[in-house]
């Protein structure tokens, strides 16, 4: 059994183009410009982790101390609401959703033996998208705006009459942008 | 003992049944298969077989047929029965002697309305022990969310209707409640003391009360 090559379904000059255009693109521009799955898969899961020291650890450290001790005066009901909303939103979409999807971006292609996912394009927008709705999200705390209706923001609590400022706005079109995301 | 595993309610007491139930069953499961894991961590390990894929998937297909479908409908099967067993000692229709009490969740209290008594309290409730009462809840801004731990519950009071929620007490006692749905800044603060007391009691108390205008109106 020498010399003899494995069976390749295409000619060279197929497999050539092909291997160009599943290569790594290199550089700065490369990063952001790359579509493969393991890249993409592995950036949600690293932005999906750092969502979870901002929102998930630093948030419940500050509760915790808060529940600590009965009465305590260290952090105001506003802040403490906003506390557990942003907590419960940040974990839930911004956290455990893009790292289950970059978890099966990285590895169903490995499992199901092929090159990449279908649509390769659509998986780098979803990731764009999920990284500027969480920073259109998180940019609420810039202007103050932190959402404070809980992470299921019912309404009428989370409505017009009983949140009137635009802290929900953010909520809303930040999660919106960012569960883009889960479309592929 | 935590208030819902110390029931003093019919309610309460199927509903802390059906808790210790499904507890005993998760446990067993996690032991079953604890001892499985630690079985496959430890065992020696046999010299290298040849590989043959027709008799490994006649030895392990019994594990996934067993493990993976009996097993479930088994455990999700007795976990349904006792669901429904315990969902018959929940009234869905007040009985005739009932006792009706409005409950009213506004930003952040609770305004308690006996109808046919003419008494209205805020943030205090009292039930005669041994008597069904009918609470009809319901709220003035946002959601709210009744729940007597001990007595059982618990039930949403929504801006746009009427709930329906029948509890009885089988023993005298004073309860803490607290709103149990995010209602906004003061939620936290939002308590009802619930007493329940005898009947004669009850009835000494009530003819206690001052009387309110005529119960109505939307509070």
């Amino acid at each position: 059994m020498t010399g003899v090559e494995a069976p390749r379904a295409a000619e060279p000059l197929t497999t050539k183009e092909l291997d160009r255009l599943f290569a790594d693109p290199k550089g700065l521009w490369g990063q952001l410009t790359g579509v493969q799955n393991d890249k993409l898969g592995t950036r949600l899961m690293l932005t999906g982790f750092i969502f979870l020291l901002l929102g998930g650890s630093f948030d419940s450290v500050l509760m915790r101390l808060q529940l600590a001790v009965p009465n305590n005066d260290f952090l105001g009901p506003e802040v403490y609401n906003e506390l557990f909303t942003n907590h419960g939103t940040v974990t839930m979409f911004l956290v455990i959703l893009p790292i289950f999807e970059g978890f099966a971006m990285l590895l169903l292609p490995l499992l199901l033996g092929t090159r990449e996912l279908p649509f390769p394009r659509l998986g780098a927008f979803s990731f764009w998208a999920f990284l500027f709705g969480g920073l259109l999200y998180y940019s609420s705390t810039l202007f103050s705006l932190v959402p404070d209706a809980g992470w299921f923001a019912y309404t009428p609590l989370s409505g017009p009459n009983f949140s009137p400022d635009l802290a929900l706005d953010f909520w809303v079109l930040g999660l919106g942008v960012a569960e883009v995301a889960a479309i592929p | 003992m935590i208030g819902s595993l110390d029931p003093e309610g019919p309610v309460a007491e199927s509903m802390a049944n059906l808790w210790w139930f499904m507890l005993a069953l998760g446990v067993a499961v996690f032991a079953i298969f604890t001892g499985l894991l630690l079985v496959g961590l430890f065992r020696r390990r046999r010299p290298a077989e040849p590989r043959t894929d027709g008799p490994t998937r006649e030895r392990f297909g019994w594990m996934i047929v067993g493990g993976g479908v009996l097993l479930p409908v088994v455990v999700v099967g007795a976990v349904f029965v006792a669901t429904v067993v315990a969902m018959r000692d929940v009234a869905r229709t007040a009985p005739a002697d009932a006792l009706e009490i409005e409950i009213v969740g506004h930003q952040w209290w609770w305004e308690v309305r006996y109808p046919a008594e003419g008494i209205t309290l805020v943030d205090e409730l009292h039930i005669p022990v041994g008597r069904p009462v009918a609470f009809r809840l319901t709220s003035a801004d946002v959601i709210h969310s009744f729940w007597v731990p001990a007595l059982g519950g618990k039930m949403d009071l929504l801006p746009d209707g009427v709930n329906t929620l029948i509890l009885e007490a089988d023993e005298p006692g004073v309860h803490n409640s607290v709103c149990a749905e995010f209602c906004g800044l003061d939620h936290a603060q939002m308590k009802l003391i619930v007493v329940a007391e005898p009947a004669d009691e009850f009835a000494a108390w009530v003819a206690d009360q001052p009387q309110s205008e005529a119960a109505g109106g939307d509070g």
